[in-house]
């Protein structure tokens, strides 16, 4: 597939100006000394630098920057939590702007001017009053902003497709994280799938009263506008003394979500997942999610049912039903030995005192190890977890996740395939 | 072989006689009993109560770090909860073996105090149906100080799954799973405050 000489201009341009800024960031945590020497450890400070590029190179590594964040299985952990800083607060697109984007239907019908609430990288979100009184937000998609990104993710693809030819890294997934993070991406940029999800959510999760997701206005959505309910008081979460039971609810309604319907919200960070002062909770942008089949997701809950009962030996059958074959050399044997000790290790200390990152850390390290790549499916769900966890913990460190958990591994695990 | 045979001097916190001896006891588990079922249901069944029996073998072994162990095998489990109706008796069709090991190295009359271990099959009887467990319910004691180990806290990790009897074709001798679904899962957190009602034949060691 070779591109026209009059297109690829633009890309060699950008190519060269991605590689710069890059190469600028290397630089800048190489020669970090002051940091180094201060005991911050590399990691951290190549996160920090390569959060730095993403800020300058624009939407699509704010995305990919923050999906990264999320990947401790291909990242370390403190290059992780660097990243994870990158939070797209950017100018809104001013009013004028993006009232022009709103469906003749809607405009015609507000009784009050657009408010901005939010802006990424991607979009904004404002606050208006339709003529009924109906307060709803709208998400209006930054214009241009898909074709900026499809021309870097086709450059993104070209270097892993390239990295991926050089000894050594014969075998490594680039190509297909890189696949996955574009479609992650993609979808974003697609508003009327995420109002389908959106819906989805809220239509799965209407028994759980405190849960709250936004209705969506259909009518009025489009691939570039989403118009649902909006929530007021998002600006508080996290805050107040309703928030342990909002953690509780809100870990009740994932669990469910995830292992009994395997319908996977991946990105439930606290812009997105928000335990109320009043004890309910509030989930918006589904903008990246999963339904997982139902084989992945009785595999999943089965594999938190062994490890609940401390049972190494079945943990590593799962994973090896569900792992990708890296290089030649897989080492099973090697790998149950490491897994074992991995799940001895863990549910050793009390439930409570179980640590997901750190576990998922080692997990992902003894498959690499061995030879093996995780399988995506098997991968989201638990960087999921992760993020979740991670939001969850900041608003409230006491809840026993696990033990919340179980209830729901365990009736995922009632629940028949559907096949 | 009666109850009186014990003289009643008799000290069950004596290691020497564990090898070899045969205990029923009236247990009353108090704390958490769960079952959960498919449709979200949740079952607390913390009247639980009921007898145990359990017989442990003649033979001390060595683990490889130098501490007496003995193998030990539930003969009778019979629990039941009058407020929900759950009958739990032990499965016939498999064994339900453990283990007491002695938390110090040495010989027999170091066997306590000691770590005991159970795998235990059990057919659960509830609301018409029959249910048994494939993976065991695995139930532990951390260092106990007298046996049979009364006022003992027996705690099993994590919970265990069971499977309707008429979703096994075969039955409760079935050992795999197969394409059955399970129909409920149990997790106990159980702290068994038990009392002996009996002793039969308890020979000591040495005796
Ligand atoms: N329905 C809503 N009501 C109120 N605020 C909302 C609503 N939807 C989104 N927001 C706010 O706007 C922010 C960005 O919206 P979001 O859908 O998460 O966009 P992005 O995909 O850029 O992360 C959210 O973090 C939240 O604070
Ligand atoms: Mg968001």
């Amino acid at each position: 597939m070779r591109a026209p000489p009059r297109d690829l201009l633009p890309l060699v341009v950008r190519a060269a100006r991605i590689g710069g800024i890059v190469g600028l960031a290397l630089l800048r945590a190489v020669t970090d000394v002051r940091g180094l020497l201060s005991g911050v450890p590399p990691a951290a400070i190549a996160g920090d630098r390569l959060a730095w590029a993403c800020e300058r190179l624009g939407p699509a590594f704010v995305k990919i920057g923050q999906l990264l964040s999320t990947r401790v299985d291909v990242i370390p952990p403190a290059a992780c939590r660097a990243l994870a800083r990158l939070r797209d607060r950017l100018t809104p697109l001013p009013v004028a702007e993006a009232a022009p984007a709103l469906p003749a239907g809607l405009a015609g019908r507000l009784a009050e001017p657009l408010t901005p609430v939010a802006a990424g990288a991607v979009a904004c979100v404002y606050r208006a009053r339709l003529e009924d009184g109906r307060r709803i937000a709208v998400k209006v998609r930054r214009p241009g902003v898909d074709r900026v990104i499809a021309r870097d993710l086709a450059l993104f693809g070209l270097g892993a497709r390239l990295l991926q030819r050089l000894p050594g890294l014969r075998g490594a997934p680039f190509a297909a994280v890189v696949d996955q993070l574009g479609d992650a991406l993609t979808g974003q940029l697609d508003f009327l799938a995420e109002a389908a999800a959106l819906r989805r959510l809220r239509a799965d999760l209407r028994h759980h009263r405190a849960v709250r997701v936004p209705e969506v206005l259909t009518e009025f959505c489009r691939r570039d506008v989403l118009v649902m309910e909006y929530m007021p008081g998002l600006d508080r979460s996290g805050r107040g003394p309703g928030r342990r039971v909002a953690v509780v609810n809100a870990l009740r309604a994932i669990y469910h979500m995830l292992f009994i319907d395997g319908f996977v919200h991946c990105d439930l960070h606290p812009g997105n997942l928000h335990p109320m002062p009043d004890g309910s909770v509030v989930i918006v942008d589904a903008g990246f999610h999963r339904q997982l089949a139902d084989s992945d997701r009785l595999a999943f809950a089965a594999f938190f049912y062994r490890m609940s009962r401390g049972e190494g030996a079945e943990c590593a059958s799962i994973v090896l039903s569900t792992v990708l074959g890296g290089a030649a050399g897989h080492d099973a044997s090697g790998f149950r030995a490491d897994m074992e000790e991995l799940v001895r290790s863990s549910t050793g200390a009390r439930i409570a005192e179980f640590d997901l990152v750190g576990f998922a850390v080692r997990l992902f390290a003894i498959q690499r190890r061995h030879g093996y790549y995780a399988d995506p499916h098997f991968v989201f769900p638990l960087l999921s977890l992760i993020v979740m966890e991670g939001t969850l913990r900041e608003a409230c460190p006491e809840v026993d996740f696990q033990m919340e958990a179980l209830p729901f591994v365990l009736r995922g695990l009632m629940r028949p395939g559907g096949a | 072989m009666s109850v009186d045979a014990r003289p009643a001097r008799f000290d069950r916190a004596d290691p020497l006689i564990i090898p070899g001896s045969t205990h029923h006891v009236g247990l009353a588990i108090r704390g958490e009993l769960k079952l959960f079922f498919a449709d979200g249901e949740t079952l607390d069944c913390d009247d639980v109560q009921g007898m145990s029996a359990v017989r442990s073998s003649d033979t001390v072994t060595t683990t490889p770090d130098g501490r007496p162990t003995v193998e030990v095998t539930r003969l009778m489990t019979h629990f039941h909860s009058n407020v929900t109706g759950l009958l739990i008796q032990q499965n016939p069709s498999r064994l339900n073996l453990g283990r007491l090991t002695g938390i110090a190295p040495g010989g027999p009359e170091r066997l306590l105090p000691a770590d005991v271990t159970f795998d235990q099959y059990l057919i659960l009887a509830l609301r018409g149906r029959l249910h048994i467990n494939i993976d065991p319910l695995v139930m532990e004691a951390k260092e106990i100080t007298v046996f049979p180990p009364i006022g003992t806290t027996f705690l099993s990790q994590g919970a265990t799954l069971f499977y309707d009897v008429a979703d096994l074709p075969g039955g409760i001798a079935q050992r795999e799973p197969g394409n059955a679904t399970p129909s409920l899962a149990l997790a106990s957190q159980s702290v068994c405050g038990s009392h002996l009602t009996h002793y039969i034949d308890m020979p000591s060691a040495d005796g």
